[in-house]
C-alpha cells in the first residue's frame, strides 16, 4: 500500500493512496502504519480520500492501530461514503473521532 | 434481462484473488445501473463470505470457489460454491455485532455485515460442498 507521511507540529497525517483496505492487504497495511507512526509524534491522522472500500478485515487493521498506539489518538480524516457506511454500520464511529473535511485546501 | 446480467468466475481461494474478482465485479454487467450502495452492499457482502471461505472453509490452505451472480429485477442473487470445510454446526453463524466492552473488538464483524447488508441468506452442505446463497437488494440508480 502507498502512504504518504507529513509530520506538523501537532499531527502525523498519513494520506493512504491506495483505493482499499481489504483482507488482502490489511495485515502489511497495520505494520506500515505502525511503522510510520513510530517515526512521527502526536495524533495519527489517516487521510481516507482515496479509499473506497473497507471490509471487516480493514476494520480490524484500523481497531488494532488504534490499540497499538495506545495514548496516541487515531483519527479518520475524508471516508468516502462506503467507508461511512460500514464505520456506522459496526458502530465504530463511536470510537473513532472522524474528520469530514480533508485539512489541505484542495480536499481530496 | 440478457444472458450478461450473470457473473460466473471459478478461482483460487485466494485473500488476492478475492480482491480481483470484486474488482472485476464493479465493471460487470451484472450491477449496472444499481444504486451506489447496492452495488457497494453487494461488493462488500461477498468480500465477506468469499474471506470466510478463504479463511475458516479452506483454513488458508489450497482450495477453489466458484462465485455466480444473477441479476432479478429487485434483485441481485449470489451464490458461492466451495469444497472446504462446513460451517461449524452446518448452520449460519449469527450476525451479532461483537460486544464493545473496554476496548473494541478486532474481529467478528463480517457476518454481522453480511446479515446487515444481505435480504436473505441461506447454507446449505450437500455432496461434500458449502453453498451459500445470498439475496441483496437491487435498487436502481436514481435518474
Amino acid at each position: 500500500m502507498k502512504l504518504q507521511a507529513e509530520q506538523d507540529e501537532t499531527d502525523l497525517i498519513i494520506r493512504v493512496q491506495g483505493d482499499r483496505i481489504d483482507a488482502a492487504g490489511a495485515v502489511p497495511f497495520k505494520d506500515q502504519i505502525l511503522q510510520l507512526a513510530e517515526g512521527g509524534t502526536g495524533r495519527v491522522v489517516l487521510d481516507l480520500s482515496r479509499v473506497d472500500f473497507l471490509d471487516s478485515s480493514g476494520l480490524g487493521a484500523l481497531v488494532a492501530i488504534r490499540r497499538m498506539l495506545g495514548a496516541r489518538a487515531l483519527d479518520l480524516m475524508s471516508p468516502t461514503p462506503p467507508v461511512v457506511r460500514v464505520l456506522r454500520l459496526t458502530r465504530m464511529d463511536m470510537v473513532f473521532t472522524i474528520h469530514p473535511a480533508a485539512g489541505s485546501p484542495n480536499g481530496a | 434481462m440478457g444472458p450478461d446480467c450473470r457473473f460466473d468466475h471459478s478461482f483460487a481461494a485466494q485473500a488476492m484473488e478475492v480482491r480481483l474478482v470484486l474488482t472485476r465485479l464493479r465493471r460487470a454487467s451484472v450491477l449496472r445501473g444499481l444504486s451506489p450502495e447496492s452495488a457497494e452492499s453487494c461488493e462488500l457482502v461477498l468480500a465477506e463470505a468469499m474471506n470466510n471461505i478463504v479463511e475458516h472453509a479452506y483454513g488458508g490452505g489450497d482450495g477453489s470457489l466458484r462465485l455466480t451472480l444473477l441479476r432479478g429485477r429487485h434483485h441481485v442473487i449470489c451464490r458461492l460454491l466451495d469444497r472446504g470445510r462446513p460451517l461449524p454446526g452446518l448452520t449460519l453463524p449469527p450476525g451479532r455485532l461483537p460486544p464493545q466492552d473496554d476496548s473494541p473488538a478486532e474481529g467478528g464483524y463480517g457476518w454481522f455485515l453480511i446479515h446487515s447488508l444481505s435480504q436473505r441468506l441461506h447454507y446449505r452442505r450437500a455432496d461434500g460442498m458449502n453453498r451459500l446463497f445470498i439475496v441483496v437488494t437491487a435498487n436502481s440508480r436514481a435518474a
